[in-house]
């Protein structure tokens, strides 16, 4: 009985740890954040992304190239909510297993391939600083 | 003979999974949860291999026995999974035996993300009465069904059909899932019915850029809550067992995925513990369709 209601207090510190897990303080997109934002992309890049559109993710056999214009040429949303659904008709899975977080990482990414998002971010630091 | 012949699947079991623990390819995404589905399938033309043992502590004087699932998880396409399990276990002081197997589909039904994504499941399954995993509770499933000696349930033969209707929903990070379940033993006995539910969510939500082992973005913890609910001539909870379950996986950069739960038994039918280990490891994309 005593084992059965030290397992029950472990559980529940357990699932109260997962509510309370500490997240990184949500900060302005500084150029910082960012190039931290895109390194970890890459990474999960590799995790996740690589088996199919390859290791630099120029495309193989089995998956499209990310750096084509159509992919660079579609907004930041666009691209999360299309890693977010997938194409599952297509074979394209749905990444929404992935936090959200993760996804805009991803994005932030394969955006870098073209220097997009680098561009927009120094735009907005240049109107920021004047 | 069949008790060597189980001893030596199970070590070939053990020897495959030390094996593709020292290789290395892509990284599986898992959630935490053994008995819960989610809308996540398997990512198309991957194969996830995972072995997932059960202890389990039962009362009333049944024996504590160690049951065990090879499971085989192949992605058909994006919105069709396909899944294996072969069943084994042992009760002590008895012999170790291969309990059956189980063969499941699951179709997604929404081509993309909806608030709630609801997953159709469908299983045969053709075990013995010895069979342990436990995976589903169903109908008046309790502790009493474990007293015979598993020698005896050897000779029982089910042969089931199952289906579940799977609703799942990503919130901020959260998952929250719910599975209804209905269970048919073509032998003629009535449908059972069941449940199980569950939420989770990884310990930090954004990657950090460097790989890590042992860092919080690899852990997802949860919660999980099932049971049955009676069968169809009296649906209900009087009589039925029910388990709560914190459960935590650890997904490597190497791709393997360790998992652990114990389910704690929370009313008079149910056994007292059942603690789950699972570790899997995924081979992505091994029957190549083409995206393009």
């Amino acid at each position: 009985m005593k084992s059965n209601r030290s397992m029950w207090f472990a559980g529940i510190v357990l699932f109260l740890a997962a509510g309370c897990a500490v997240e990184p303080p949500k900060a302005p997109a500084t150029a910082e954040h960012f190039s931290s934002d895109v390194a970890a992309g890459g990474k999960l890049l590799t995790q996740h992304c690589a088996s199919c559109h390859g290791a630099g993710a120029q495309g193989t056999t089995r998956a499209p190239s990310l750096h084509t214009a159509s992919v660079q040429m579609m907004s930041d949303d666009a691209l999360v909510q299309f890693l977010t659904d997938g194409d599952l008709r297509k074979g394209m899975p749905s990444w929404s297993r992935l936090a959200e977080e993760r996804r805009w990482q991803l994005t932030r990414f394969v955006k870098s391939f073209s220097g997009a998002g680098a561009n927009r971010l120094n735009h907005r630091d240049t109107e920021i600083a004047e | 003979m069949p008790i060597n012949r189980n001893a030596a699947h199970l070590r070939i079991s053990l020897l495959f999974i030390v094996f593709i623990g020292a290789a290395r390819f892509g990284i599986a995404q898992e959630n935490p949860y053994f008995i819960t589905y989610t809308h996540h399938m398997e990512e198309p033309g991957s194969l996830e291999v995972a072995l997932n043992p059960v202890l389990g502590n039962p009362k009333g004087g049944a024996k504590h026995f160690l049951a065990s699932s090879l499971e085989l998880e192949y992605g058909m396409n994006g919105w069709w999974t396909s899944e294996l399990y072969l069943d084994g276990q042992k009760t002590r002081p008895e012999s170790a035996s291969f309990t059956g197997y189980r063969f499941e589909n699951r179709f997604r039904l929404l081509m993309k993300e909806h608030a709630v994504n609801p997953v159709l499941y469908v299983e045969y399954e053709d075990i013995t009465g010895a069979d342990k995993i436990l995976k589903e509770i169903v109908g008046f499933d309790s502790f009493r069904d474990l007293l015979e000696p598993a020698e005896d349930l050897r000779h029982e033969k089910k042969r089931e059909v199952e289906a579940k209707l799977i609703l799942s929903s990503n919130r901020r990070g959260w998952n929250f899932a719910g599975n209804l379940i209905a269970e048919k033993n073509l032998n003629g006995d009535p449908i059972e019915f069941g449940y199980a539910a569950g939420v989770s969510r990884p310990l930090v939500l954004a990657a950090t850029p460097n790989p890590c082992s042992l860092c919080a973005e690899n852990f997802t913890l949860g919660m999980e809550l099932y049971g049955g609910l009676g069968e169809q001539h009296a649906v209900t909870l009087a009589g039925t067992s029910h388990y709560i379950a914190p459960t935590v996986a650890w997904n490597l950069p190497s791709g393997m995925t360790f998992r652990f739960s114990p389910s704690i038994g929370i009313n008079g039918n149910s056994n007292r513990s059942l603690v789950r280990f699972g570790v899997a490891y995924e081979f992505p994309v091994i029957g190549a369709g083409s995206l393009q």
